[in-house]
């Protein structure tokens, strides 16, 4: 069970994240997912991390996460993640900067039939602000 | 007697999380712990988690943490958590504002001998900031 819902995360990351294939999204998350991770302002669930996704992908096109270690137990599965971009577009209201990024953070998936229902994640977003210039160092 | 996994240590750890029982959380970590998170200019291993917790709890005198979550497997074990603390003291060069705060975060600890060799941590040090005012929320 473990492995498997391991390699369902591994899937999403490639397919899904770095392959820029939404539809993989609707494959990885339940239609019913309570995502405890989302910055405010996203409508929640499933529509909410697509957004939010979406959004990364507008204000960083070359976005890549990798994966730097997995912990799993029972239906859980930890995902502590890098991921580096180059900000070209625009961010929360930010204006591309042309940097480039390099942001780490670590998500928690809860499983059930294969579908990750429930999502804890926090991430470097200070970091990421003060990379951006928009936070001083 | 069984030997205490590597789960209750960390919880028995954080039991002993706050300014007056700091030396005992300590004794969590290995001498030469590597700790990803410690800001740069800091020592590692327990010299540098002395002086990041001790900044801290001046800062946050009656901080609490409440374990949400506990993920083991191998010689990692992940930690969701919920922090509270009030923000009675300097923090980072920010005057104290008397502000209540409640911030999330997860932490993974690699385990040897019973002692934490290697952490990586990510709070919402953005949220907690929003919370005390320092920046604007978005």
């Amino acid at each position: 069970m473990s492995d498997q819902n391991k390699s369902v995360v591994r899937r999403w990351v490639e397919r899904g994240f770095n392959g820029r294939d939404m539809a993989e999204f609707d494959i990885y998350y339940s239609a019913d997912l309570v995502d405890h991770g989302l910055p405010p302002g996203l409508p929640p669930g499933r529509e909410g991390r697509k957004l939010f996704a979406s959004a990364f992908f507008i204000a960083f096109p070359d976005v890549h996460l990798h994966v730097d270690d997995l912990i799993a137990e029972g239906d859980t599965v930890v995902a502590r993640w890098s991921a580096h971009g180059t900000h070209l577009g625009e961010l929360m209201g930010i204006p591309a900067t042309g940097k480039p990024v390099n942001i780490t953070g670590i998500v928690i998936d809860r499983f059930e039939n294969g579908q990750a229902v429930e999502l804890w994640e926090v991430f470097d977003q200070f970091g990421l602000m003060q990379q951006l210039g928009v936070i001083p160092s | 007697m069984a030997l205490p996994t590597n789960k209750s240590t960390l919880a028995t750890a954080l039991s002993h999380w706050n300014p007056a029982d700091l030396e005992t959380y300590l004794t969590l970590y290995d001498d030469n712990a590597v700790l990803h998170f410690l800001p740069p200019g800091m020592p590692q291993g327990i010299a540098g988690a002395r002086q990041f917790y001790g900044a801290f709890f001046a800062g946050f005198p009656d901080a609490t943490i409440l374990i949400d979550t506990l993920v083991e497997e191998g010689d990692r074990v992940a930690c969701l958590y919920t922090m509270e603390a009030t923000h009675r003291g300097e923090f980072n060069g920010i005057p104290a504002t008397g502000k209540p705060v409640r911030v999330s975060g997860i932490s993974i600890l690699r385990f040897a001998g019973g002692k934490c060799v290697e952490r990586w941590s990510e709070m919402n040090l953005m949220s907690l900031l929003q919370q005390i005012g320092v920046i604007p929320a978005s």
